[in-house]
């Protein structure tokens, strides 16, 4: 009797995995598509792209420019010192302890790493690696069980605790091209998603293939730094700019013993 | 705004019409033809209202170059306006100052642009003062009020008894300003600039007689020596310093109590107000082993001053000493550059002045720091100055700056309330505050509100209700940079100088005038010599036509750009103009000698510094306020990263940064290990700083990037600045900031 209930429940959570697995490969798939990405590179005889982000700390002031950045670009509210207090605010790109070999603070986006621990996590397929090799994350989709934050070992994700507040008129001052995230809800560095896809979608009007040089700079931190940091590009293509800057003997990564095998790239100060 | 509704009709015809227009006919004629008014859309969205745009249609997208206004940087940025609405700061990448780039300030502006608690119309005191009664009126009645008692203190005869404190310098603002104060007849324009700024006009008209612009090569420099807190931190000098391309960026060893916030090769942790006797040192070791060309400094002050004399003030070793000395003689060239920090102490004149010998003897300094221009606003017409008004401007000013008691300061804010309390020379009778709020940014809180109290008059033109606004008479809100137009010369540096243009990227946001209006409405309501001294209608037609047409062409174009005018037809109509000093003057290095000796005051004078001899003051030893015994260590105030000098309330991402580990609203106080050991306090406590003069409660940051014996604090977080005693150099009426002693406990 009570071996035929174990079966029946071993074979109906098998049922349920399954299921689940299922689902979400299918939510996956679709997630891709909504997010307006073909499976493919645009060029067929191209190596799909891998973006990727290398920060030079030599380079680095620590202005902060690129937080900032990030938050207006992306609409992260700031949570105020009451807030503050009880979890930590959400930065998408962030400043750790020192590390690297630095004794400065560390400048610390998503790493996009090539084997997500989060993705494996997410039980509702919210969170994706997209074909570009970009570990995004459809909001909508989110439960907010926060199993990828704990899976993620640099601490790159943050739970939404409180509904954002934008007091006053500062409502104004969001973003229309990014959605805002509402209580309850997982969020994240998307590299700035929605400027590449414009960028690529621009390329393709005009017919020309999308260059190193104009994808430089395009995501915000990238963009604000006033030393120019922080570089950003295609890593599978061997002539761009952050290939080059990968090739260097500076460059590492952090926790590369993780095996995540991180795309965002640092360059250790020059001694 | 309504979105078009659905339409399936065929979209072929009438070409010469827009997709909008044609859906919008098509979805009026199914109206008409299904005989009844177009049903509210249920899928509309109401779009959060735009404040104060009149025209804007769906999708719009602009971008509008301006310039930023958080530090006297000024980075140009690009705005980008969707719908009426700034979403977007960037910087210009076309702007020489910032190629580009933009530091977190520039990119938190739009909360302060749309912050909830911005004063939204003139305000008039009600109640008692600080009692937070006010009353809406309009502005008509607000400049009324302010003209008519303006009108009344020149019509007794004391037009001097009006002070302004200004919290602006290089714009075309500021000009408009101290013109307005040169035809009232009111010498007391009180500058409240950045301590920064005050270096560099400390440093350049002194040693080479000149103001103006300087620019450092950094990209040729083979050895940097910086000098102070904030150099590798806040100011606009660390951008460009790491720009340079690796391969020519120079070796940097910075010296200061506090490792800076950016990569340096090295640190050599200091003592407050030791620069001075650091450099002293430096030039006796580069003169005894000949390691630099000593052709006319044999007469330099302090140049007997060895490395193990100065150790004592400097807390560096003399081996340090030596090796740095060597360093900056093997890596020509080489260059000591230094911050407002450095000068910010009760010896900032002859620290200056040590420093600059340094400069000089390196020899270098000349060919890598050039004095490069200034802006004359030769185009406006010749103000008009009648008889009482040149008279009044001749007497002294009251805070003293440029009589016996400040024979070389520029503006010595911090003697305002002691020369308000005492009405000595005279009292003051109206006050006029603008993009300053001395009461939370200057030690002193109490001298200051006791000071307010005295002025019967007191006119605050903030965009907050700050402290100062909260005890003034009346309230008119002055747009922010984002909303106004303005010409800016930026203080960085630049090669070559350039004129900045900044004009409104929204609409006044709410019912806020630009102070070049309000001044200009000021002048107007006033009339006689003072409205025809002022004769534009608007602070846009100012900035249009004050320089060349074709310069402006091009400063509009690319958001920045040069208006020389050597020969140019433009000239004789008399356009303002960059004057290219480099070309006009021979350069010399001056050391301050021929300034100082020559130096006569405004009250006929001559001080008995430039009397005596050689006409250098002697170097002297920094003084700090509280006793040794009772308050062992220095307190070491330093402007962070994302500093904003006024309103840093209205920038909650700023005070959000993440720069220090944890929770980054509180206030740290970072100090050595050792020093934690000394006084049992650990990472993380909160603890209580105390001065002489007040205390204020922080969190404990240990740290080994503090020097030990100092407590390390950032300004711009409220309580740091009421620990600070206000004691000055009086050379130069520089505050020194870096002159109080405090002792740390922890909290109970």
């Amino acid at each position: 009797m009570k071996r035929d209930d174990d079966n029946l429940r071993d074979s109906r959570r098998k049922l349920l995995a399954g299921l689940a697995v299922s689902a979400a490969g299918v939510l996956a798939a679709r997630g891709r598509a909504l997010a307006g990405e073909s499976a493919t590179s645009d060029e067929p005889d191209k190596r799909p792209r891998r973006w990727g982000l290398v920060i030079d700390l030599d380079r680095c002031v620590r202005c902060g420019g690129c937080v900032v950045a990030c938050q207006q670009e992306n609409n992260v509210a700031p949570l105020g010192p009451k807030q503050a207090v009880r979890t930590r605010p959400i930065h998408w790109m962030d400043f750790l302890p020192p590390a690297l070999g630095s004794s400065l603070p560390t400048p610390i986006p998503c790493m996009h790493c090539e084997d997500p621990p989060c993705v494996k996590v997410c039980p509702v397929g919210a969170t994706y690696q997209s074909p570009e090799g970009i570990t995004a994350q459809i909001w909508e989709r989110c439960i907010g069980c926060r199993h990828c934050m704990v899976a993620c070992p640099y601490a790159r994700r943050y739970f939404n605790w409180s509904e954002p507040r934008w007091p006053g008129d500062e409502l104004s001052s969001l973003n229309p091209d990014v959605a805002p995230r509402p209580r309850g809800v997982v969020e994240k560095c998307t590299l700035c998603h929605h400027r590449i896809r414009a960028a690529v979608e621009r390329a393709a009007v005009d017919e020309e293939p999308l260059s190193d040089e104009a994808v430089r700079r395009l995501p915000a931190c990238a963009q604000s730094c006033p030393t120019q940091a922080i570089s950003f590009g295609d890593l599978s293509d061997p002539e761009s700019e952050v290939s080059r800057l990968a090739r260097s003997p500076r460059a590492t990564r952090l926790l590369a013993e993780a095996g995540t095998r991180p795309k965002v790239i640092y360059l250790r100060e020059d001694t | 705004m309504k979105r078009p509704p659905r339409s399936t009709e065929p979209a072929a015809a009438a070409s010469h019409l827009g997709r909008r227009e044609l859906l919008g006919s098509a979805a009026l004629a199914g109206a008409a033809l299904l005989g009844c008014r177009p049903k509210k859309d249920p899928y509309r969205i109401d779009k959060p209202p735009v404040p104060r745009v009149p025209g804007w249609r769906t999708g719009e997208e602009r971008w509008v170059l301006s310039t930023c206004a958080l530090c006297e940087a000024a980075c140009g940025i690009k705005v980008r306006v969707v719908e009426g609405r700034a979403v977007k700061i960037e910087g210009n990448p076309e702007h020489p100052v910032n190629r580009g780039g933009l530091c977190s300030r520039g990119q938190a502006a739009l909360q302060a642009l749309y912050h909830p608690e911005r004063v939204r119309s003139p305000l008039r005191r009600t109640g008692s003062r600080g009692s937070g009664q006010w009353k809406t009126i309009s502005w008509d009645e607000a400049i009324g009020e302010v003209t008519a008692k303006l009108a009344k203190l020149r019509a007794a005869g004391g037009p001097e008894r009006l002070v302004l404190i200004d919290g602006e310098t290089g714009t075309l603002t500021h000009n408009l300003w101290a013109r307005f104060l040169l035809a009232y007849g009111s010498p007391n324009h009180v500058g409240m600039g950045s301590t920064g700024s005050a270096a560099v006009e400390l440093d350049t008209p002194y040693r080479q007689g000149l103001y103006g612009w300087r620019a450092d090569d950094l990209e040729r420099t083979g050895l940097l020596l910086a000098m102070g807190t904030d150099l590798l931190a806040s100011s606009g000098q660390a951008m460009h310093l790491q720009c340079a391309s690796r391969a020519r960026r120079p070796r940097v060893i910075c010296v200061s109590p506090r490792r800076p916030g950016c990569r340096v090769d090295e640190w050599i942790p200091i003592a407050p107000g030791g620069y001075g006797a650091l450099a002293l040192a430096l030039v006796h070791v580069l003169l005894r082993d000949a390691l630099v060309d000593s052709r006319g400094f044999e007469a330099l002050p302090g140049a007997g001053r060895t490395p193990e004399e100065t150790t004592q003030v400097t807390g560096i070793p003399a081996e340090t000493v030596e090796r740095l000395a060597h360093a900056l003689a093997e890596n020509r060239p080489a260059l000591v550059a230094s911050d407002g920090s450095v000068v910010a102490a009760s010896n900032g004149l002859s620290t200056a002045i040590a420093i600059s010998a340094l400069n000089g003897l390196l020899g270098e300094r000349e060919r890598l720091a050039r004095v490069l221009g200034t802006v004359r606003m030769a185009g406006w017409p010749a103000p008009t100055v009648d008889a009482l008004a040149a008279a009044r401007r001749a007497v002294p000013r009251v805070d003293g700056a440029g009589t016996a008691a400040c024979p070389f300061g520029q503006s010595r804010v911090q003697a305002l309330p002691a020369a308000i309390a005492s009405a000595k020379p005279y009292p003051v009778e109206a006050l006029l505050v603008r993009g300053a709020n001395p009461l939370a940014t200057l030690p002193g809180r109490q001298a200051w509100a006791a000071a307010l109290q005295r002025v019967p008059f007191v006119v605050s033109f903030s965009p907050w209700l700050d402290e100062t606004a909260w005890l003034a008479d009346l309230v008119l809100p002055e747009s922010l940079f984002l909303e106004a137009w303005d010409m800016v010369w930026p203080a960085a540096v630049t090669d070559p100088p350039v004129l900045s243009l900044r004009q409104p990227v929204v609409g006044p946001v709410h019912g806020t005038r630009q102070s070049g209006d309000l001044v200009l409405a000021l002048a107007a309501g006033l009339g006689g010599s003072i409205g025809s001294a002022l004769p534009w209608k608007r602070q846009q037609d100012v900035v249009e036509t004050s320089f060349p047409p074709q310069s402006m062409a091009a400063i509009k174009e690319k958001g920045a750009g040069r208006s020389v005018c050597a020969d140019d037809e433009n000239c004789k109509h008399g356009l303002g103009e960059i004057v290219d000093l480099e070309s006009t003057t021979p350069h010399e290095f001056a050391f301050f000698a021929r300034r100082i000796a020559s130096a006569g005051t405004r009250d006929g004078t001559r001080s008995s510094e430039a009397a005596a001899g050689s006409g250098l003051p002697p170097w002297e030893a920094p003084r700090f306020s509280g006793d040794p015994l009772q308050f062992p260590l220095h307190l070491v105030p330093y402007r962070p990263a994302p500093f904003v000098a006024d309103g840093a309330h209205a920038f909650p991402w700023l005070s959000e940064l993440p720069l220090v580990s944890g929770n980054p609203w509180p206030l740290r106080a970072e100090i050595n290990p050792a020093d934690a050991a000394r006084f049992g306090v650990a990472d993380g406590d909160e603890v209580l700083v105390e001065s002489s003069v007040g205390s204020c409660a922080a969190v404990a940051l240990v740290s080994d990037g503090v020097r030990p014996g100092v407590v390390a604090m950032a300004l711009g977080k409220s309580g740091v600045v009421d620990l600070v005693v206000p004691d000055e150099d009086r050379l130069s009426g520089l505050l020194a900031w870096q002159g109080t002693r405090v002792r740390l406990r922890r909290a109970s």
